[in-house]
């Protein structure tokens, strides 16, 4: 009796251990990705990295067909969230949420300390960007440009333009256009992030404020926007000029992309950059951008680390600006 | 039909009900958990809203953000740990009443305190949504400094024997939260080189380690006298006294209510602060402040009260302006926003006003459903009294180790945790009572980033009398610092004879 009891577990278990051999076998040519992916959002929930994972998650889950876990690691300005995601394994499960040219900046700014260096991230896409405007209230005296930059060639120091804590786009944004225009004003750093930022601006706290054009748009009907950066006028508010339409070279805008740690294979990146690129693509998607008052970027691969060179090359010389 | 009139007939269906009771009992869990906080319920709870239409999310949301701020006092009651970080004050009256056998009691007025903070929040949500989001854009730096300073005076009520002490605990707390980057300077604070201190010191981590470590070890230490942590009495017309005692003071609901609701208008300070002010302002008018510390039921109404408050009341600055007033209120941006609804004066009028009312609604109606369902889960986890303490210790202590790695997924969060601990429970028995701690640990972060704004904005302005103190709200503030200093002080003296003199007879 024990003897046939012991043949036929054997007999079951070896069948067992062939037949998950075999489905083994036959998953893996299976392409990536064939379990759910973890991606790390290096900002608190609701801000807009947390808005783009948001945006693409339904989406992507359906062309990957697994599941995209969300999971913040917030602090020190992303250096927490990124440093995570240098050390994480380059297996292409795990990604994370990129922002300019905040990455850069912690790296240029605290070096070592920042717990992670640029080429240990590999840029998989750059999806959207936003240029920095400068906002006032819409009951402000200053109607265009012209007339802000000629009260602050007047009153040097006296004009208080809010921005997002130091050494960020707000920052680096408002360094640029003093420079281009030899004004001085009085840089506010505020912390939380552009939320509060302008709440103090609508709330008449300061005289200015300096952050992603998309917060602008949103606010519409309460702040005037005096001009953006980058070389292209807005979509979604055709009739604000950009600065360099002034003649004053202000480049700084900030950009949301994805990307894995270094050493993550070919295949992966191509796999996730054109589930990406092809998200973004979708009309639907591509008109809430547009409203929410971003650029639409469609940079993959290749592009994506060419940008981010170039973001180094510019930043190392804006940051010394400020310095 | 008026949207306000079919939002509240829409959240009264069945189907709406149904939904909200399923958040009502997902938020109590996850409040319930400590290390789990509302922000995280709400975040997992959002891709599962891609699927629904946008009122049923939102429904489903407030029922979670509403109940969650009840589920977090049933473990700062049963084993003196927050389950959310505003549950702070509650472990202060709630773990004294169980130890004196009453859980019950105390499990089912934080239920009422909370379900009636719900309502006034949601009412106030309802009724006062324009102008107190005009007032909260009023609430500048200087304000915002203003108020955390008037925050630091509540360590009166916190302090125990020894003000000295309460004022170094405060400080300890304040330095504490100095660790890890700086809010708005962008340097690095006694990180030691480490990565991981870089996000400083969270706070979830910081109140398990300063509450829980320390009665984990004080339960271990009584072992021999007290196998269990109090005797478990089944009280009869316990509900009744509850109501009784509740609802027959309401100067002590309205000023919570309100302190909740201020609390939830001006930007930045959140749940945990208007639970600690709402705690001292009930202290501070207090006839019975020696009850106070040893289980006093008004000390327990009003934080549970307050932080229920708080939630409804973010809501205003965010449904209203589209800034999220707090973490659970920025998800719910997000979640709107992604079902491609702007929050503004646009939510309120037109094609989504019905939506936005039931929504609002919902927060009022939560109250009632929360109280029903929350009476039937006490009745289940006031039993937990009913372990002994050789089981009960090491269960709170694995609670208390999860719930730290939680937070950030850090291994570190629960190694910091654990000195906490032994350090919260060392400084217990040199007369530091933890919550003056905690106050500075929560304050820090307040006060500091509008301190530094403010200077900067006084540099602008080339004057510091016109910003931090020629301000209307500014001036208020000040002035009300200046009273509950006073108070407080005389409070805490009065409290400091009325003890000596029961030890006297």
């Amino acid at each position: 009796m024990r003897g046939t009891w012991r043949g036929t577990v054997t007999a079951v278990l070896a069948a067992g251990l062939v037949l998950s051999l075999l489905w083994a076998a036959a998953g893996a040519p299976s392409a990536y990705p064939t379990r759910p992916i973890t991606w790390l959002v290096a900002f608190a929930p609701g801000g807009q990295s947390d808005v783009e994972v948001r945006r693409v998650q339904p989406h992507l889950e359906k062309l990957l067909g697994v599941r995209i876990l969300v999971e913040y690691r917030t602090g020190g300005g992303g250096a927490v969230g990124w440093s995570e995601l240098a050390r994480a394994r380059p297996d292409g499960y795990t990604v994370g949420g990129l922002v300019m040219p905040h990455m850069v900046i912690q790296t240029l700014l605290r070096g070592a300390e920042a717990g992670y260096r640029l080429d240990q991230i590999r840029s998989i896409a750059w999806t959207v960007a936003a240029p920095n405007a400068l906002m006032v209230r819409k009951d402000s005296p200053f109607r265009t440009l012209r007339d802000f930059v000629e009260y602050a060639k007047a009153n040097p120091g006296k004009l208080a333009v809010g921005g997002v804590e130091r050494l960020s786009p707000s920052d680096l944004s408002l360094a640029q256009f003093m420079q281009a225009a030899g004004i001085r004003l009085t840089y506010v750093p505020i912390a939380g992030g552009a939320g509060p930022v302008m709440t103090s601006l609508m709330g008449g706290h300061v005289d200015a404020a300096t952050t992603a054009a998309s917060h602008g748009i949103r606010y519409k009907d309460q702040v005037r926007i005096l001009a953006v950066s980058g070389k292209h006028r807005l979509k979604a508010a055709p009739d604000v000029p950009t600065f360099s339409e002034f003649g004053y070279n202000v480049t700084v805008e900030t950009s949301w992309g994805v990307g894995a740690p270094a050493g993550v294979p070919a295949e992966v990146v191509t796999r996730l950059s054109q589930a990406l690129l092809q998200v973004m693509r979708m009309p639907e998607i591509r008109k809430a951008v547009e409203e929410e008052g971003l650029t639409p970027l469609y940079y993959g691969p290749a592009e994506s680390q060419a940008y981010v060179n170039r973001l180094v090359a510019t930043y190392r010389d804006l940051v010394q600006l400020l310095r | 039909m008026d949207p306000v009139v079919q939002g509240l007939l829409n959240v009264l269906s069945p189907q709406y009900l149904l939904l909200m009771a399923v958040g009502t009992v997902a938020g109590a869990i996850v409040g319930a958990l400590p290390g789990f906080t509302a922000t995280m319920g709400l975040t997992l709870l959002l891709p599962f809203t891609f699927v629904m239409d946008t009122t049923s999310s939102l429904v489903l949301m407030s029922a979670l953000h509403s109940s969650a701020f009840f589920g977090d006092a049933v473990p700062a009651i049963l084993v003196a740990t927050p389950g959310t970080p505003s549950a702070v004050a509650t472990v202060i009256e709630g773990h004294q009443l169980t130890r004196k056998g009453k859980a019950h009691h105390a499990l089912l007025t934080a239920l009422l305190a909370s379900a009636l903070g719900a309502l006034m929040g949601g009412v106030s949500l309802l009724t006062l949504a324009e102008p107190l989001a005009r007032l909260s854009l009023r609430f500048g730096p200087p304000e915002v400094f203003w108020v955390g300073v008037l925050g630091l005076t509540m360590m009166a009520s916190l302090t125990g024997r020894s003000l000295v002490k309460g004022l170094a605990g405060t400080a300890l707390g304040l330095l504490l939260s100095t660790v890890g980057v700086a809010h708005v300077e962008n340097v690095v604070r006694y990180a030691f080189g480490l990565p991981q201190l870089q996000g400083g010191v969270d706070l979830v981590v910081a109140l398990i380690g300063f509450f829980t470590i320390p009665q984990v070890l004080a339960m271990v230490e009584r072992r021999r006298e007290e196998r269990y942590v109090a005797e478990y009495r089944e009280q009869r017309g316990a509900l009744r006294e509850v109501f009784r005692e509740t609802l027959t003071k309401p100067l002590l609901l309205l000023r919570a209510g309100v302190v909740g609701i201020i609390v939830g208008i001006v930007p930045a300070i959140g749940g945990p602060v208007a639970a600690l002010m709402a705690y001292n302002e009930a202290w501070r008018a207090s006839k019975k402040k020696e009850e106070f510390g040893k289980g006093s039921i008004e000390g327990l109404i009003a934080p549970e009260l307050a932080n229920n408050a708080v939630g409804p009341a973010d809501m205003i600055p965010t449904l209203t302006l589209g800034i999220p007033g707090s973490a659970p209120a920025a998800v719910i941006m997000a979640a709107l926003l992604l079902h491609g609804v702007k929050p503004g004066a646009g939510l309120f009028t037109g094609a989504s006003a019905i939506m936005t009312y039931t929504y609002i609604w919902s927060y009022v109606v939560s109250g009632f459903v929360m109280f029903v369902i929350g009476y039937f889960l006490i009745r289940l986890l006031a039993q937990v009294i009913r372990i002994p303490v050789s089981l009960l210790a090491p269960l709170v202590f694995t609670l208390a180790v999860i719930g730290s790695f939680a937070v950030r997924n850090n291994l570190f969060d629960v190694w910091m945790m654990l000195g906490f601990g032994f350090l919260g429970y060392g400084l217990r028995k040199l007369g530091f009572e933890s919550g003056p701690i905690v106050l500075g640990l929560l304050l820090g972060p307040i006060i500091e980033p509008a301190l530094v704004t403010s200077l900067t904005l006084a540099e602008a302005r080339g004057s510091w009398l016109h910003v931090f103190v020629l301000r209307p709200f500014s001036l208020a503030f000040i002035l009300l610092t200046v009273w509950s200093l006073v108070r407080g002080l005389r409070g805490w003296s009065l409290m400091q004879r009325t003890a000596v003199e029961a030890e006297d007879d």
